[in-house]
């Protein structure tokens, strides 16, 4: 809600404070400040000036030569607008004058001629609006009278919040800012005016929807001249953002602004047969808004009709069909009260957010409308029309029951939390103009028509509070009780799992939970997606299954020329297509081990990086022991987006955990990461709930040396580790404590077809040393076991 | 007999010769072995005395025993520097350029918005709240109806909000952190001390609004709960997470769930109110936060009675927080996920 700070100060004329002390008031008292513009800075030099004379510029033909007085002198300007006439006013700049835009008013010589001074327009002084030629100023301005106060104003643009529907308006904010100030505000008087015809002679209104309408009033006014509105008008209107329309229309506007009601006027002529109805629209039905679009009305939209159909959408917009027009001679007026809830969801539907709908949404007060249109009728008079009708339709279907709230100083002071005695309680809720009475332990309070924001005992509180600020209220801590913090184990174990990857060398990103479907299917990711019904665009129109996409496009867009090591991962939730919710933990990663370095530790990461990353993870976590399923033997046809011969799930005791696995070509290719990439998703949500079952217990270990034996093993290349690593656990020879892999060899020293693999095997006993003899049979009946089993010979 | 002290008196100028020349323990070992070993040349001296004047043998004797204590001593010195020019030899033979770089190991971060999280929630740990997570699709009632935001209320407006699916299943995505606090006060009883952290979504996308962003919300509610305590337990919080000396002010405000209501303000942490800060636009103050008394119409909602208990409830966004923490410009930068970036965290 803009405020004109000049309007203001009509409507107290004890106001003394300045635009900054009255924003500064509002805030305080809980409105936030849009902004304050100052639009009278650069005016302080200008002046009425009135054009004397105007003669052709000797040297230029779009020049003319004006004699301009300012009441003391005659001045000599150079003026380019074609607009200049002699006998006129117009905003005169003399020399020394710096303008809002910082155009400074020197004499100057303009084709030979000497100019001492300015001719402006309203953009050169920095005014809202259009701007044709220089400003012409009512003659009724006298010459030389500063142009500051008359053109200029500070514009205050508050917030107002949705339940303050009583401050959208100058009356309103007035009321607001006197209670701040401690000073009276009193309604301006509406006195009436009367004609010689009744309302009956021109129109029949009746209200079929009562519980959309519950007041209606209209007046008619005969003898119309539709015309441009009077200066000030325009420049009120102007300021607050309004563009200047006919006397009419900006009457209805300045009306609105004045009081809060929104007001219509029709054009009788259209009304056909007479007839203004406020019903629901009944059918589906198509109709033109006066700002020329069309809209496709539901039966229960609440309409103003004629006898053939809708003239008006009720509280948001006129019709095209009834418009005011340049002919228009006799005006059917409106105001009324509408169902706030009514008006916003057609307006919502419908897209129109209207000065008038943005207000019946936040309620207008059904007490005032019968002045609000009297005030209307008036103005319209004093502009435009001639006679009024006689008298007014006025039916008041609901009217709202007198409010009175009981405010206790018990409860007072105890949501507080400090003794905040009645009297001044009484004395800030006195000041807003609400009637009290009672004891000094109880307050009975009127609450005014305007404020039906208030219902309960805590809203009086609130008020209270508000006026007289926090800074009085005490800070104290609550009792505490002692007891242990509850916190969900997934909440618990995300910081852990976070610094887990990030001392490993993972960046934490955090992407936005929608992603583009086109992503998705590029990345294999088969549908359905959980699609947003009102995305901002179609990349960000679906919620992501997996973090995958998210993370492909970090590792893309990361990709940096001498950057070597690339690794990623993310820890939040993604979406199935039922809307289910889990939190997923998933990294990519590619490039080199290490960046490029001078001490040479020169390694591409591969599957094994992340495999030790998760084993590392897991063990860290205490969920062991993981089970690695998914071999190149048996190639995953479950991760289409993965290369299925690098492809590895996790299980623990047959729970799925996740997967690790190379990214695939295709995807490689489609995402352009210019580098192969190893991508990893867990199930974080089951994960955490592993972990909180965690059951760790201690395992001693023997105090006796320990025997290691190396061992190289030759066989065929397709022999896995694992096959051999299961084949010595169901031998499980005696003292054995710990199988290590330490190298593996496949090259010229060895036939084709065959590699080898060294182990380093620990054995050792709890009781006594172990001899040599002991283990070397232990040893090598181990040996020939995985001979006969799997066909390897040693090295 | 004089001829015989004489020889020991060469032979022992003889052996410190020797010993200064020996050059590793070695040589040294050998030298005192030629010496004072068994076939030694002292032995031999000590072996003659016998053959000499009982008169001579005790002067003898003394000579050459301080003969043997003075070698013994010449021995273990020479030894003790031997063994120190040795380690010396070796630590300089250890001299490498210690300008070089360090080894590089890849250098991961954790994202500033769960570094601010985790120390908010590190905060309320300490301070008692429990803490509960709520799910990000959420339904209309949570979010909105059960918040006192009824359908077609203007309060609505404050929250752009993304839908689900058709409009009759009317599921969401949450503006806020709020419905978790409508989720906990139906499932338990008062006293209730807890935050909520989480990621809440708005349709909106500019210079200062993501989509999406974070939050943690907090609700207490117990008997006598009063704006004081809102109050004291606020400014706690605000000073763990900035500093302890900073400034904390309340302003009234409005949302639709708490009455009386009210945004807090931090004193900037950028100008400490010099005219031209472009932070905190010259006013000295930055809005930080919002916060109010629990309305009664939401606890009627979950059946708690307004009568006998009363609370607060507050919000405060993460990004807002991390933004000042680190004097990050541009909240969008949050979710660009750009190592140069990300790697200053």
């Amino acid at each position: 809600m803009k405020i004109s700070v000049r309007w203001l100060k009509e409507l107290l004329p004890g106001l003394k404070a300045g635009p900054k002390q009255i924003a500064d008031k509002l805030v305080q008292a809980g409105f936030e400040i849009e902004s304050v513009e100052d639009r009278e800075k650069g005016l302080q030099s200008v002046v009425v000036g009135q054009v004397l004379e105007v003669a052709r510029h000797p040297q230029a033909d779009r020049l003319s030569l004006c004699k301009v007085s300012d009441g003391n002198q005659t001045y000599q300007i150079v003026c380019g607008a074609s607009n200049v006439a002699a006998g006129k006013k117009y905003p005169l700049a003399l020399e020394g004058a710096v303008l809002p835009g910082g155009l400074t008013i020197k004499k100057t010589t303009i084709r030979g001629i000497e100019s001492s001074g300015m001719l402006c327009s309203s953009a050169e002084l920095g005014l809202p609006g259009e701007s044709h030629g220089i400003y012409e100023l009512e003659d009724s301005l006298p010459v030389g009278r500063p142009i500051a106060p008359v053109l200029g104003d500070t514009v205050i643009d508050v917030a107002v919040p949705p339940n303050r529907g009583d401050l959208l308006s100058h009356w309103g904010m007035a009321r607001e800012i006197a209670a701040l100030f401690k000073l009276r505000f009193s309604e301006k008087k509406i006195s009436s005016v009367t004609g010689s015809f009744s309302i009956k002679d021109e129109i029949k209104i009746s209200v079929e929807d009562v519980r959309g309408c519950p007041r209606y009033c209209s007046r008619v006014i005969r003898g119309v001249r539709v015309g441009p509105s009077p200066l000030w008008i325009v420049r009120r209107l102007s300021h607050l953002g309004f563009r200047s329309i006919n006397n009419v229309v900006d009457a209805t506007n300045y009306v609105m602004l004045e009081t809060g009601h929104p007001l219509h006027a029709f054009d009788k002529r259209f009304l056909k047969g007479s007839r203004l109805i406020i019903r629901k629209a009944a059918s589906s039905q198509t109709f033109e808004t006066l700002d020329g679009s069309e809209h496709t009305l539901l039966p229960d939209d609440l309409i103003i009709a004629d006898a053939e159909g809708a003239v008006a959408l009720a509280g948001i917009m006129g019709g095209k069909n009834s418009e005011v027009r340049e002919d228009t001679t006799v005006l059917v007026l409106e105001a009324a009260s509408f169902d706030p809830a009514r008006i916003r969801k057609t307006a919502r539907r419908l897209g129109l957010h209207t000065d008038s709908s943005h207000r019946f949404e936040r309620r207008v007060n059904p007490e005032t409308v019968k002045s609000a249109l009297n005030r209307l009728t008036g103005l319209i008079l004093e502009t435009a029309g001639e006679e009024p009708s006689r008298d007014s339709y006025d039916r008041y279907f609901q009217k709202p029951k007198p409010c009175r709230i009981r405010l206790s100083e018990e409860n007072l002071s105890a949501l507080v939390g400090t003794k905040v005695p009645l009297s001044v309680a009484r004395t800030v809720l006195g000041r807003m103009g609400f009637k009290t009475t009672g004891s000094s332990k109880n307050l009975n309070v009127s609450i005014p028509s305007f404020r039906a924001d208030l219902s309960r005992e805590v809203d009086l509180i609130e008020e209270v509070v508000r006026h007289r600020g926090f800074a009085e209220i005490p800070s104290l801590l609550p009792p505490s009780r002692h007891r242990l913090v509850r916190e969900g184990t997934t909440s618990r174990l995300e910081d852990p799992a976070r610094r887990f990857f990030a001392s490993h060398g993972f960046v934490e990103t955090i992407h936005y939970s929608f992603c583009d479907p086109r992503e998705l299917a590029k990345a294999k990711i088969t549908g359905p997606y959980l699609s947003l019904s009102n995305p901002l665009s179609e990349e960000l129109s679906v919620l992501r299954p997996t973090l995958f996409v998210s993370l492909l496009s970090a590792f893309r867009k990361n990709r940096k020329e001498g950057k070597l090591v690339s690794r990623f991962f993310e820890l939040r939730s993604v979406y199935d297509s039922e809307g289910r919710e889990k939190k997923s933990l998933a990294g990519i990663y590619g490039g080199a081990l290490f960046e490029k370095q001078w001490s040479r530790m020169e390694k591409e990461a591969d599957v094994f990086l992340g495999k030790g990353v998760l084993e590392d993870f897991f063990k860290g976590a205490g969920i062991e022991p993981v089970d690695w399923k998914g071999t190149s033997s048996q190639p995953s046809q479950k991760y289409p987006w993965l290369n299925p011969y690098q492809t590895v799930e996790l299980f623990l005791a047959d729970v799925p955990l996740g997967v690790l696995g190379k990214i695939h070509p295709e995807i490689e290719d489609s995402f352009e990461l210019g580098r192969q990439a190893f991508f990893f998703d867990l199930d974080f949500s089951k994960m955490a709930e592993l972990w909180n079952q965690k059951n760790h217990s201690y395992s001693s270990y023997s105090m006796l040396p320990r025997v290691i034996r190396d061992l190289a093993l030759v066989m065929d290349r397709n022999l896995q580790f694992g096959e051999i690593e299961a084949a010595i656990k169901k031998f499980n020879p005696p003292w054995l404590t710990s199988v290590r892999l330490f190298d593996v060899y496949e090259g010229d020293q060895l036939p084709a077809g065959k590699k080898s693999l060294a182990l380093s095997l620990v054995y050792e006993d709890f009781s006594k040393t172990l001899t040599d003899e002991e283990v070397n049979k232990v040893h090598f009946d181990l040996v020939d076991q995985l001979s006969r089993e799997l066909g390897v010979v040693l090295r | 007999m004089k001829e015989l002290a004489e020889k020991i008196q060469s032979l022992k100028n003889e052996a410190l010769r020797f010993f200064d020349q020996a050059q590793s323990e070695e040589d040294l070992y050998q030298t005192k072995v030629r010496y004072l070993g068994k076939k030694g040349e002292l032995t031999e001296i000590l072996k003659n005395l016998g053959q000499l004047p009982p008169a001579d043998r005790p002067i003898l004797g003394a000579l050459a025993n301080q003969l043997r204590s003075d070698l013994e001593e010449a021995y273990q010195k020479r030894t003790t520097q031997i063994k120190e020019t040795k380690i010396l030899k070796t630590l300089e033979a250890d001299q490498i350029d210690l300008t070089l770089p360090g080894l590089e190991l890849p250098r991961g971060s954790l994202h500033p918005v769960h570094q601010v999280l985790s120390d908010m929630k590190n905060v309320f740990r300490r301070m008692g709240f429990d803490i509960f997570e709520g799910p990000e699709i959420e339904s209309d009632y949570y979010n909105f109806e059960a918040l006192n935001i009824p359908e077609n209320h203007p309060a609505r407006d404050m929250q752009d909000t993304f839908y689900l699916g058709g409009p009759q299943d009317k599921k969401l995505l949450r503006t806020h952190t709020s419905p978790v606090q409508i989720r906990v006060m139906e499932k338990e009883k008062p006293p209730i001390q807890m935050v909520a952290p989480g990621v809440v979504y708005r349709r909106d996308s500019d210079v200062s609004h993501t989509p999406m962003f974070h939050q943690i919300e907090g609700l207490l509610v117990d008997r006598g709960i009063s704006l004081a305590h809102l109050k004291g337990v606020i400014e706690v919080f605000l000073r763990a997470i900035f500093s302890s000396d900073i400034k904390v002010q309340f302003r009234p405000s409005y949302f639709p769930f708490t009455e009386p209501s009210a945004e807090v303000d931090i004193e900037c942490v950028f100008c400490k109110s010099s005219l031209s800060c472009r932070i905190c636009k010259g006013t000295g103050w930055l809005e930080i936060m919002g916060c109010g008394m629990v309305h009664p119409a939401v606890f009627e909602k979950v059946w708690i009675n307004p009568q006998i208990f009363t609370g607060f409830a507050f919000g405060i966004g993460i990004e807002r927080v991390a933004m000042l923490k680190y004097g990050i410009n541009d909240i969008r930068l949050f979710f660009e996920n750009d190592l140069r970036f990300l790697e200053q965290f």
